[in-house]
């Protein structure tokens, strides 16, 4: 996801400019399932308020095919320019946003960080992108 | 009937004051909130009380469409620019820092920026995400 919003779009000519988002959950047979969102829109923080999902998933049968989701998960971009750029870690907005019961994450683009948190803010310390991966 | 119409065509934003939260941090540390900041906007200034951290943007305030704040933290006077009347609402973090450095700082700022003199004010609104970062040069003096 931070490769993929690092990465250009239609109109996100150097990426680093757009959110990504996944869900991610079981299946009617308990089976793990990801489902991707298309890239958000591109937004630039220096005329911008907020970045935005797209809300569009990438393929509707997988999206459909969660019947219990667990994880929400989106990426902060990491672009900057001269004056401007977006917090990496959670908002209040996506404080405000946090279901209980379910593991919401942001992925800082820029700063190489995960972080988990709920509706009182982050949950411990952010954790490093590539402990994360487990590399 | 002149007074029904205009409260009408007031909005809700321009009628109530908002409370913005304001935290200091220092070399990535966290720092006393200032006294009070004084917000000059539209040929007048207006001088607001911080607190416990907060302080309340009246609707005129709110309403302005570039706010300079200014205010002392420890021995420096801050001097923000360009400041949408919108980002008086939610918390508000002033990052200052002597140099550039991923904890203190959520990213260096411009190459060649001097650090020692930069501002970087996280504007958090509650309601858009992500949170913003604006990075202002030359905002940082030796107090008075």
């Amino acid at each position: 996801m931070i490769k993929d919003s690092n990465s250009p779009t239609a109109d996100d000519k150097t990426g680093g400019f757009h959110e990504e988002y996944a869900v991610a959950g079981l299946n009617a047979s308990g089976g793990w399932v990801v489902s991707r969102d298309k890239p958000g829109p591109y937004a630039n923080p220096d005329t911008a308020d907020h970045v935005s999902p797209s809300g569009k998933p990438a393929n509707q049968e997988v999206a459909n095919s969660i019947v219990d989701p667990r994880v929400a998960a989106h990426v902060h971009p990491s672009g900057t320019t001269a004056t401007h750029s977006w917090v990496q870690g959670p908002s209040g907005a996506d404080r405000a946003a946090a279901l209980p019961g379910q593991i919401n994450i942001v992925f800082g683009a820029r700063d190489h960080k995960v972080y988990f948190y709920n509706s009182a803010g982050v949950i411990g310390k952010p954790m490093k992108l590539k402990d994360f991966l487990g590399q | 009937m002149g007074m029904l119409l205009l409260s009408f065509l007031q909005s809700p934003a321009q009628q109530l004051p908002t409370t913005v939260q304001i935290r200091v941090i220092h070399n990535g540390r966290q720092c006393s909130a200032p006294a009070e900041i004084t917000a000059s906007f539209g040929g007048h200034s207006l001088r607001i009380p911080v607190r416990e951290g907060k302080f309340e943007a009246p609707p005129e305030l709110v309403a302005a469409q570039s706010v300079t704040v200014e205010t002392d933290v420890k021995d420096s006077h801050i001097r923000l620019t360009k400041i949408a009347g919108a980002d008086f609402a939610g918390s508000w973090t002033l990052r200052l820092a002597e140099r550039a450095d991923d904890d203190y700082y959520e990213w260096p700022g411009p190459k060649g920026a001097n650090i020692a003199a930069s501002c970087m004010l996280e504007l958090d609104n509650g309601h858009e995400d992500p949170a913003r970062v604006r990075f202002e040069e030359h905002c940082r003096s030796k107090k008075k």
